[in-house]
């Protein structure tokens, strides 16, 4: 049995005020949150220091939250013959708030000064041709 | 300061014909004053990164005082434009930045201090001798992995931009990542400006992890302004655009300057918490909101956890018990 066209009409307006209404949410939330879940995470960079081949070690914060602040403070450490940094360690310096020193003894050699923590991770002490070594007091390395 | 012979002499060296009140692109440079060189261009780009500390300190002594920071990044963005033909907008850039002109005084000691930079007098050497309290940013104000570097071991300039083809690594995570994407800076110190957050009683908030035993947060922080923003039935985009990241709550992040203050990170999450009571989220949804977001990405979920539910908590409860009304 075919409908009239007056009823054909209504429900395809009500089926197109659904969509309408639903495309508006879903379009606010990718406008909103839709950066957030491409590129969760935002990071900071904080001192860093390059040695002679071009290798870069840096103190960074990375930034996972989508209110208020859930960062971890991490040492990371980019090859100059590669893309990515990596994490050497992560760290919390509680109240003891203040910068860690990052000095390149030669060229593959890093020294890494957290100062006193309140938390760190067991921490990386070669990549490729560099050796880092590691001053900190407070805290052993744990990872929970 | 008596103007002796050998002054002069120096002045007259540092300086070129025409004198300009205010900081000028020409194709020598960023010039202030008698032709004083604040930057020189090199091949096209202001080098920032090596001499943002040379140009703030030159700055501070024409202007008889600290600069702030903001400064630099308008005579970086004037750079941009002047080095991408738009004179017009890089001169805007620069007019806009609300420094007074200087004088014939101010002139003489700008030369005189760029002299003594030029000699190897350390920039941050000559502010402290003259008093300037440097800022906190200062130093790593700007700097960019992402933009194309003079490679280290290259003598004067390593490490300078330069039009080339970027040498050294690049970021590829994080927002911080690719071209045109912002530089977030970090200030671990406790900021001289930071404030106790009290109650509407005069009571403070302890908190154990601050460096003061108090809950610190930047001299804008109002809860009592959360609470109400909360209030105000916000959508999603407005709770982003309040308490997300750079929100205007987001006590944690400064949007003017790029900066990211761990010192207020308490702050940050004890405002999600007041916002989100305003806005009629119980407890629950807002952990909900805060933690599962963070579980998915974070990878020391379990270290920060309590303590940011502990601070999220604390500004629901509070705010929710009516203090922030």
């Amino acid at each position: 049995m075919r409908l009239p066209r007056w009823l054909e009409w209504i429900a395809f307006a009500a089926s197109a005020i659904i969509l309408l209404r639903v495309a508006y949410w879903i379009g606010t939330f990718l406008y909103v949150f839709g950066p957030a879940l491409i590129n969760p995470c935002m990071i900071a960079h904080g001192n860093f220091a390059k040695n002679g081949r071009g290798d870069l070690v840096e103190d960074q914060s990375r930034d996972c939250a989508i209110i208020g602040s859930a960062a971890e403070d991490r040492i990371g450490l980019s090859l100059a013959d590669r893309v990515d940094f990596i994490a050497l360690v992560y760290y919390d310096q509680g109240p003891n708030l203040h910068e860690p020193g990052l000095r390149w003894l030669d060229d593959d050699h890093l020294s890494v000064d957290l100062g006193k923590v309140t938390w760190l991770t067991p921490q990386i002490r070669r990549l490729g041709r560099v050796t880092i070594s590691y001053t900190y007091s407070g805290a052993e390395p744990s990872l929970e | 300061m008596l103007a002796t012979a050998a002054c002069r002499q120096t002045f007259g060296k540092n300086s070129s014909p025409g004198f300009q009140g205010r900081m000028t692109l020409t194709e020598r440079g960023l010039v202030l004053g008698a032709g004083t060189l604040l930057a020189k261009l090199d091949n096209k780009v202001l080098p920032f990164e090596a001499d943002q500390d040379r140009i703030w300190t030159l700055l501070a002594v024409a202007y008889g005082g600290a600069v702030p920071l903001a400064v630099l990044a308008s005579l970086r963005r004037a750079a941009k434009h002047w080095h991408g033909g738009d004179k017009c907008l890089a001169a805007i850039h620069l007019a806009q930045m609300g420094l007074p002109d200087i004088g014939k005084d101010a002139a003489h000691r700008l030369a005189l201090a760029a002299e003594l930079l030029d000699a190897g007098v350390r920039p941050r050497a000559l502010a402290r001798e003259l008093g300037f309290d440097r800022p906190a940013g200062l130093g790593k104000y700007n700097y960019n992995p992402d933009e194309a570097r003079v490679p280290a071991g290259s003598g004067y300039g390593s490490g300078f931009w330069t039009k080339g083809v970027a040498v050294g690594p690049t970021l590829t995570e994080g927002r911080s990542a690719g071209s045109g994407s912002r530089r977030i800076n970090i200030v671990r110190d406790l900021p001289k400006v930071a404030v106790v957050v009290t109650r509407p009683d005069g009571t403070p908030i302890d908190d154990p992890k601050s460096p003061t035993g108090k809950l610190m947060a930047p001299p804008r922080a109002n809860f009592r302004e959360v609470y109400a923003a909360g209030t105000q039935n916000p959508t999603l985009f407005q709770i982003n655009e309040d308490v997300g990241h750079f929100g205007r709550f987001d006590y944690r992040r400064d949007k003017a300057s790029d900066t990211s203050f761990p010192a207020y990170k308490h702050a940050s999450n004890y405002a999600a918490g007041v916002l989100m009571a305003g806005a009629g989220y119980t407890r629950e949804q807002t952990h909900d909101i805060s933690e599962k977001f963070a579980y998915l990405f974070s990878s020391n979920y379990e270290t920060d956890k309590e303590e940011r539910q502990y601070w999220t908590n604390r500004g629901w409860d509070d705010a929710h018990g009516g203090i922030w009304k």
